[in-house]
């Protein structure tokens, strides 16, 4: 069953419960779908109120993941494929997409180097980057928003999600 | 590593509460808005959509556990929460922490991170469950489980990992529309083995002793029988098959470890109340050629303590009793006193392991007062006796001593070949009718006397005796020799002994061997 790496980012869950505010990845919205597959996901929360997510499904379900709205997709299975195989318009994309989340042009130079580029870097190069730190959510009452602006917390690593999904 | 290891905290055997209180370490809500739990007919019941309540006397963890009962399932979409490592504030919007959400109808099973009271998924899994079952939530280091009890066992559901909360925090619980039971939890106990929380002996030595030294209670409870409630309620779904797989195991792992060991000082029995002092004591023990009946003993002691589903801590028969003359004892309470005096040792000490010679060599009453003091370890020569048993015996102060016929038991465990009850008798009805064989008594009559906690002296007589009771599931168990010395067993002696282990019925701890 193949496998692919996503960004899919939180989205609210409606509740009827008070002032419980519920969040959840995108994926599982396909939780169903890929349990039929017998396929599995985990993920990852990054910066940027988005998750890194390992999934293994159907061709069919990772399709219909990466077309789904807000979800990036980067189409390779290990941590240690180089995004070389990629286009440079899919590369670009994906710098892109890290610049989105919340990290700085200067951090992005910094580890991948100054072009508007990824190659030379694997999956797990960027994956972990994106997680290199996530903030703390809370719930403004006012705008009924979950706000993104506490301190920095620890992400889970990516090797985690990457042994949960095999 | 086994699930759980703490025992229940709150199994609201009690009057109604309204809310649920346990003399107020029970506090709503867990989240804003959320409305108060009520103790209904002895079980926890939601009041209206959703409710959550929270232990507000102890912060747990942070390797932390929490687990409950839910006696029947709702039909609909509702949903029951268990908490854990909740800091900041229950209630409040900084509430951090975790949770397990488990809905009754499509058995989603999703573990969530709580982060200013926001709640966001972080795994999710599909798992039917059913009435009966249990929940639980094991937090272990970044480790995050959510697990079912399905028929005695419980398995992991949903599990993922997580490090943004690494401090113990509070544990609690929520649900919509359902009714629970049986919460439990705590601190994940090392090894496994429930240890004494509330030390102090609220329930009097001599009443609960033999239950006390490894059951978790965080609270106080008022009777033994209550404690004996709780645990059974944990116990209920253990199969015997679950314990005949993990007891044969250690049996065959600690057998050898026995023979092989050298000749080495005995150790206090009064430092057999964990999993790791037993195996120390174990590892002490003379041993030469053959299993002695010291080994036999402490193994004894051992499997008694060894406990990977809390299940020997309801033994009321727990208790190992090696007793002489016991002519000068008139009843339970005064072989407390005498043995272990007053109740200086603690309900943690050594109550899980009294140890009375029974013999013909009778001691006197003092020489047992010596044998064990509390925490004596010497001040007597060893005491030596040839024919023995080993009774274990639940002790309550109430009890009366119901006396057997010393011979004719010994006898009737020990004296005859033909008997082997150390390896063919597999529960007290068994036993009872083994003896029946050899003394001519009616098993049908001393069960009858034992369930009536009746005096069984109108069916035997003489220097033994015989307390407690008998439960289906006893296990027998026979030995060869013993010897002991004050405070400790030693090595052995020239004839047999049998050990009798009661275990109440629903423990069901049977034919782990030991020979």
């Amino acid at each position: 069953m193949p496998v692919s790496w996503f960004f899919t980012p939180f989205v609210r869950m409606p509740t009827n419960r008070g002032a419980v505010v519920r969040r959840y990845p995108a994926i599982h919205d396909f939780s169903d779908q890929i349990s039929a597959d017998g396929g599995a996901w985990s993920a990852c929360e990054c910066l940027g109120n988005y998750a890194v997510v390992k999934v293994r499904a159907s061709q069919t379900t990772l399709d219909a993941i990466a077309a789904a709205p807000g979800i990036q997709i980067i189409p390779k299975s290990r941590l240690d494929d180089s995004l070389d195989t990629l286009t440079t318009t899919q590369r670009r994309r994906l710098r892109t997409f890290l610049g989105n989340l919340g990290y700085t042009t200067s951090e992005l130079s910094a580890r991948f180097g100054s072009g508007n580029d990824l190659s030379g870097v694997t999956v797990g190069d960027v994956l972990r980057f994106a997680l290199k730190r996530r903030l703390k959510p809370r719930y403004d009452a006012t705008t009924d928003e979950i706000i993104l602006d506490g301190p920095e917390q620890p992400c889970r690593p990516v090797e985690d999600a990457d042994g949960d999904v095999t | 590593m086994a699930f759980p290891t703490t025992g229940i905290l709150d199994n609201f055997n009690r009057a109604d509460e309204a809310p649920v209180s346990d003399g107020g370490k029970w506090s709503f809500p867990a989240f804003s808005g959320d409305r108060q739990m009520n103790l209904v007919s002895n079980a926890l019941t939601t009041t209206s959509s959703w409710c959550s309540e929270w232990r507000n006397n102890a912060n747990y963890g942070p390797d932390v556990e929490v687990f409950l009962d839910v006696p029947n399932k709702p039909a609909g979409g509702n949903a029951v929460e268990l908490l854990a490592r909740l800091v900041n504030g229950p209630g409040t919007a900084a509430l951090d922490g975790y949770l397990l959400d488990v809905v009754a109808n499509t058995g989603a099973w999703t573990l969530w991170r709580i982060d200013n009271n926001t709640q966001s998924l972080m795994a999710s899994g599909t798992q039917a469950w059913n009435s009966g079952d249990g929940i639980g939530l094991e937090i272990i280091g970044t480790m995050i489980k959510g697990k079912r009890r399905s028929a005695g066992v419980w398995s992991d559901v949903v599990t993922t990992s997580e490090s943004s909360y690494t401090a113990a925090g509070r544990i609690g619980l929520a649900a919509n529309g359902m009714t629970v039971d049986n919460f439990g939890g705590g601190t994940v106990v090392v090894g496994g083995t429930p240890t004494l929380v509330n030390g102090s002996d609220s329930l009097g030595f001599s009443e609960a002793s033999p239950l006390k030294s490894s059951y978790t209670q965080t609270d106080t409870v008022s009777t033994a029988e209550s404690i004996i409630s709780r645990k059974l309620s944990t116990v209920e779904n253990i199969t015997t098959s679950d314990i005949l797989s993990q007891r044969s195991s250690l049996v065959s792992d600690l057998i050898p470890a026995s023979d092989s060991s050298e000749s080495k000082n005995a150790a206090s029995v009064s430092e057999i109340f964990s999993i790791a002092d037993t195996f120390s004591l174990l590892s002490r023990f003379a041993v030469t050629e053959t299993l002695s009946e010291s080994e036999s003993a402490a193994l004894i002691s051992a499997l008694s303590g060894i406990d990977p589903f809390g299940i020997n801590d309801l033994s009321s028969l727990k208790t190992v009793v090696i007793a002489s003359d016991l002519s000068g004892f008139s009843d339970g309470s005064s072989i407390v006193s005498a043995l272990a005096g007053s109740d200086s040792l603690g309900i943690g000490d050594t109550s899980s392991v009294i140890v009375i010679l029974i013999g013909q060599d009778a001691l006197t009453g003092s020489d047992v007062a010596l044998v064990l003091a509390p925490g004596q370890t010497s001040g007597a020569d060893n005491i030596s006796f040839t024919e023995s048993a080993v009774v274990v015996v639940r002790l309550n102060a109430a009890d009366s001593l119901f006396v057997l016929d010393s011979q004719s038991l010994s006898a009737a465990f020990v004296g005859q070949d033909d008997v082997d009850l150390g390896s063919e008798v597999s529960d007290a009805s068994a036993a009872l009718s083994a003896i029946d064989t050899v003394l001519g008594v009616d098993a049908a009559q001393i069960i009858a006397a034992l369930t009536a906690d009746e005096d069984l002296v109108t069916l035997f007589d003489d220097s033994m005796f015989v307390t407690g009771y008998l439960m289906k599931g006893t296990e027998i168990r026979r030995l060869s020799r013993a010897m002991v010395e004050p405070g400790e067993i030693t090595r052995a002696a020239s004839e047999d002994t049998v050990i009798v282990i009661g275990i109440p019925e629903k423990a069901r701890i049977t034919k782990a061997k030991v020979e």
